[in-house]
C-alpha cells in the first residue's frame, strides 16, 4: 500500500473491550448503582468506626504485654486482606473509570484542585508528619511510650476481623488513589 | 509486670482509632459527594497530580507496602 493509499483509508475506530463498552452504554444506570454501592460503603465504615469505639469501651490494654503463644497466621492474613482491597480498588477503579467516559463522553471534566482537597492534603501531610515525631521519640525513648507500632501490632491483632476488614478499606483507598485508571 | 504493660494506655487506642477512622470517613463522604455531582472523584485528582510523575505514586505505594509488611508481617513481635 502506497503513502498516498494509506492516507486515504480511513482509520479504523478502535476496538474497545466488551466490558468497557457496556459500562459506557449503560453509564447511567452503572453511575446510579455507584452512587448506591458508595452510600453503603459510607454507612460500613461508619459502622467498623462505632465497633471500633465500642471495642475501644472494653478494651484491655494489659493484653497487649502477653506475648506467648500469638498467631503469626493473622499478620500474613491481614497483610493479604490489604492486598486484595489493593487489587479490587484497582478493577473497580477501571469500571468508575468507564462510567465517567460514558457520562462525560468527550465532555468530561478535567480535575483542578480545589482549595478544600489542598488544605486536606497539607492536613492530612500534617497528622502523618505528627505520627512519624512520636514514632522517633518513642523509639529513641527505649519504646517507652510504645510507639505507633506496638499500638497497631496490639489493636490488630486482639481485633482481627475489624482489622482485616479496616486494612482491606485502606488498600482499597490507596488504590483508587495511586491506581486509578487515567486512560 | 512487664513495664510496657504499665504504658499501653486507652488513650493512645483512642488516637489510633480517631486516625485511622477520621481520615477513611472524610474520604468516602467526599467521593460520594464528588461522585454524585459527577465531578472528578479524588483518585482522579490524585492520578493527575502524579500523572507527569509516576515515580511519586510508585514511591508512595512501596512506603505503603513497606508499612503494611512492618505493621503485619511481624505481628506478633508488639
Amino acid at each position: 500500500m502506497t503513502t498516498e493509499q494509506q492516507a486515504a483509508t480511513p482509520a479504523k475506530p478502535a476496538k474497545e473491550p466488551r466490558l468497557a463498552h457496556q459500562v459506557q452504554a449503560n453509564a447511567g444506570a452503572f453511575h446510579r448503582g455507584e452512587l448506591v454501592l458508595h452510600a453503603i460503603a459510607l454507612v460500613v465504615v461508619a459502622l467498623l468506626f462505632v465497633f471500633a469505639l465500642v471495642a475501644l469501651g472494653g478494651a484491655k490494654v494489659a493484653a497487649c504485654a502477653v506475648h506467648d503463644n500469638l498467631n503469626q497466621e493473622r499478620g500474613l492474613l491481614l497483610a493479604a486482606f490489604t492486598a486484595g482491597g489493593f487489587v479490587l480498588g484497582r478493577l473497580i477503579g477501571v469500571i468508575r473509570f468507564h462510567i465517567r467516559e460514558g457520562i462525560h463522553s468527550s465532555n468530561r471534566p478535567a480535575p483542578h484542585p480545589t482549595a478544600v482537597l489542598d488544605v486536606a492534603f497539607v492536613l492530612f501531610l500534617a497528622v502523618a508528619a505528627l505520627l512519624l515525631a512520636y514514632e522517633t521519640w518513642s523509639l529513641a525513648n527505649g519504646g517507652h511510650p510504645p510507639p505507633i507500632t506496638s499500638y497497631v501490632r496490639c489493636a490488630a491483632y486482639h481485633q482481627f476481623p475489624l482489622a482485616a476488614i479496616t486494612a482491606g478499606s485502606i488498600g482499597f483507598m490507596v488504590s483508587s488513589w495511586l491506581w486509578f485508571p487515567s486512560k | 509486670m512487664n513495664a510496657v504493660e504499665q504504658i499501653f494506655t486507652t488513650m493512645g487506642f483512642s488516637v489510633l482509632v480517631a486516625v485511622v477512622f477520621a481520615v477513611m470517613l472524610f474520604v468516602s463522604a467526599t467521593d460520594l459527594y464528588l461522585s454524585y455531582r459527577r465531578k472528578p472523584t479524588i483518585g482522579e485528582y490524585v492520578n493527575a497530580a502524579v500523572a507527569a510523575r509516576s515515580w511519586v505514586a510508585v514511591l508512595i505505594a512501596l512506603v505503603f507496602g513497606a508499612m503494611i509488611a512492618h505493621f503485619f508481617i511481624y505481628i506478633t513481635q508488639i
